[in-house]
């Protein structure tokens, strides 16, 4: 079992009337919001928790791409993943990841990613998106009907670009190159291992499949919802004969305490900032029309489950208990928290699971204190999960603790 | 009165056309808006002394859509295709919302087809100083709002009742959610059909291709639309070489409804 610190670099300090005063947390979240000097503190700490979870024992670190919102404000992971291979010395640098369909031309990707494979000595994990529809249909002007054909011919150019020895013309619909010859190519043959986050859609699972490429459910409905996806996921998978674990992700949102009395005290209202504020997302741009396939919007009708970023829109707001109670976050004592995520790891089937360490308005100090509890009491208990299986979407150059033995 | 549809399949293409064929008389090509009226009360009036030909457009229907239909472009040589198949020739063609804007781009393309050109409510234009509405980020009670001015029509009250997902907890195994669910992809198929050609911003150039269109060109426009301003009805009326305008001041986008008789009455004025 591989266990991963992901940080979604969120903007932490939203005003407490925000849900009630604006409509949405992207794409037209007022700009005078911001503060330069507050993301300045918000970066750096960033950084530092990233690179204190890589020094506490987890496995690999994850940054990701958003665009136009206070949810996570990387627009450009690779500047933060760049800071990371140099600061870092073993753990994967996951990049989770770049839009590709929003690159012109995408080769931009091959070549940055190229770079972070060098810098880092091959411990890079590619990330290919599809991105969110705030993120693509609105933030980028993509239209959502040609987006996946865009990133499906996006992803070809940049795996030739990678692997093929010649240089070569690319014609394709959307991007026309007549000399392709990237300088530098990744360290990692025949490229480095590629991960996409999903969100329920249909062609991405038969796309994971096909190609044989990681799938990492990142929804924030917690693993009780995730369940049916990643149902999905498996039984697409199996009809393949494909059954290993560590060809899926998931992600959950982690605190550790002493007590009840310390989690509320100190997480309710970080969790609570998250759920509110974070996913305070206009429903208009959620979900505009052709981001989603027909066939994705039926089957997903049809089985009772929203494929589609953050939980559905609900009108009303949660409490940290509510949270707790939907499976939304995992909150607990030490060994509390290793039992509900064994659990969530074999239920879900996944060999990989992404935590968040730090999520909301959470403090430097609090999430350093929330990784360290995590990492040291509640990683050493689960890396012996998934003996019978070989991992083999993980950069060939990066640490592996898992199959180690439990400590108690 | 409920028109029946036709479905043809293009020879050449392979592309399937559902299609409206009413009337007798000289003919009239009419392209839909991107809310396709259920029943649509201007094609009855016209009907009564012409022959219309109305086909559903890309995506709407049981006609084909999808990538291969992607630009303007596309659209436009499909729809002569589709009007050469049906023999159709010297006729008139109207164009409401979405399909003024592909019938923009067809007359532009294939001039000598038509007589006149009228355009209803048009897309195909933009003005930073006065935006389109963006109604794909709107609920069915904004957009029932921004395209009726009459909230009590058949028309309106549909879309305002229209379900969305996030709202509806729909159950497949009753009969009441299948339809609820047909509904909701049918409602998925139309919208994605529309934003091929009005993503991000509905304008694809037509502006610089407009001076191909010399023949009469009539501009009908609401004054109280709240899709597309009625200052668009001059823009398209200075950017076509020989434009007449008409407003109508109490209408909103859905003219065709609101408005069928005095509207037919202006159409047939204009090309008589």
């Amino acid at each position: 079992m591989k266990l991963e610190m992901f940080h979604l670099c969120p903007y932490r300090l939203l005003p407490k009337d925000f849900r009630e005063r604006y409509r949405s947390v992207w794409v037209d979240v007022p700009s005078h919001l911001f503060d330069g000097r507050a993301a300045e503190t918000i970066y750096n700490d960033t950084l530092d928790e990233l690179k204190f979870a890589a020094e506490m024992g987890y496995d690999g670190i994850c940054v990701n791409e958003h665009h136009q919102n206070a949810y996570g404000i990387m627009p450009s992971p690779n500047l933060m993943a760049s800071v990371m291979a140099r600061e870092t010395k073993d753990v994967a640098i996951i990049v989770m990841g770049n839009s590709i369909a929003l690159y012109d031309p995408p080769i931009r990707v091959a070549e940055e990613f190229a770079m972070l494979d060098c810098i880092s000595g091959g411990r890079l994990v590619a990330g290919f998106p599809t991105g969110s529809c705030m993120d693509t249909a609105y933030g980028y002007g993509v239209s959502p009907v040609e987006l996946r054909e865009k990133y499906f011919e996006a992803e070809e150019l940049i795996f030739r670009a990678w692997e093929e020895p010649e240089i070569f013309s690319f014609n394709g619909k959307y991007t026309q190159l007549r000399y392709v010859n990237i300088w530098p190519r990744p360290i990692q043959k025949p490229r480095p291992p590629v991960w996409v986050p999903g969100a329920g859609s249909i062609e991405t699972w038969d796309s994971c499949i096909e190609k044989g490429h990681l799938y990492a459910y990142l929804s924030y409905s917690g693993f009780k919802r995730g369940k049916r996806v990643m149902d999905g996921f498996w039984e697409t998978a199996n009809k393949a004969g494909v059954d290993n674990p560590y060809q899926a992700g998931f992600l959950q949102l982690v605190c550790v305490g002493n007590s009840e009395q310390e989690l509320q005290d100190k997480w309710a209202e970080h969790a609570e900032y998250f759920y509110n504020k974070m996913l305070h997302i206009h429903p208009g741009f959620a979900d505009a029309p052709g981001y989603r396939s027909i066939k994705t919007v039926e089957a997903g009708l049809l089985a009772q489950t929203v494929s589609r970023f953050g939980t559905p829109q609900s009108t009303s707001t949660k409490t940290f208990d509510d949270l707790r109670k939907d499976g939304n976050i995992v909150a607990g004592t030490p060994s509390q928290v290793t039992e509900q995520l064994e659990q969530v790891i074999k239920d879900l089937h996944i060999g990989h699971l992404m935590i968040l360490n730090q999520f909301g308005s959470a403090p430097h100090d609090l999430a350093k204190e929330n990784i360290q509890r995590t990492a040291e009491q509640v990683l050493p208990n689960l890396r012996h999960l998934w003996p019978e299986y070989t991992d083999h979407w993980w950069p060939q150059n990066a640490i592996a603790h898992d199959h180690a033995t439990s400590v108690t | 009165m409920v028109t029946t549809s036709k479905t043809i399949q293009i020879p050449s293409s392979e592309r399937t056309v559902e299609y409206t064929d009413v009337g007798s008389g000289p003919v009239i090509v009419y392209l839909h808006g991107v809310i396709k009226s259920q029943t649509d009360p201007l094609i009855d009036e016209l009907s009564k002394s012409h022959r219309i030909v109305a086909p559903f457009l890309p995506g709407y229907g049981s006609s084909t859509g999808g990538p291969g239909l992607n630009s303007v472009h596309d659209a436009a040589l499909h729809l002569d295709e589709t009007l050469d198949h049906l023999g159709i020739s010297n006729a008139v063609l109207v164009g409401h919302s979405l399909g003024g804007l592909l019938a923009g781009e067809l007359a532009a393309v294939s001039p000598r087809l038509f007589s006149h050109i009228i355009f209803i409510a048009s897309y195909g234009l933009w003005s930073d100083d006065e935006p389109t509405m963006d109604f794909f980020t709107a609920s069915p009670q904004e957009m029932s709002k921004a395209f009726y001015s009459d909230s009590s029509l058949p028309g309106a009250i549909n879309l305002s009742q229209s379900p969305s997902e996030e709202a509806t907890e729909v159950d497949p195994n009753t009969e009441d959610g299948m339809k609820i669910i047909k509904r909701l992809v049918e409602q998925a198929k139309t919208m994605s059909s529309a934003a091929r050609y009005l993503w991000p911003i509905p304008d694809r150039g037509l502006a610089d291709r407009m001076y191909r269109i010399t023949i009469p060109s009539l501009v009908i426009w609401g004054e109280n639309d709240g899709i597309i301003p009625v200052s668009y009805a001059d823009l398209f009326a200075r950017n076509l070489p020989d434009s007449e305008k008409v407003l109508f001041p109490d209408a909103a986008h859905m003219l065709n409804e609101e408005y069928p008789q005095q509207l037919a009455h202006v159409i047939l004025d204009f090309i008589s």
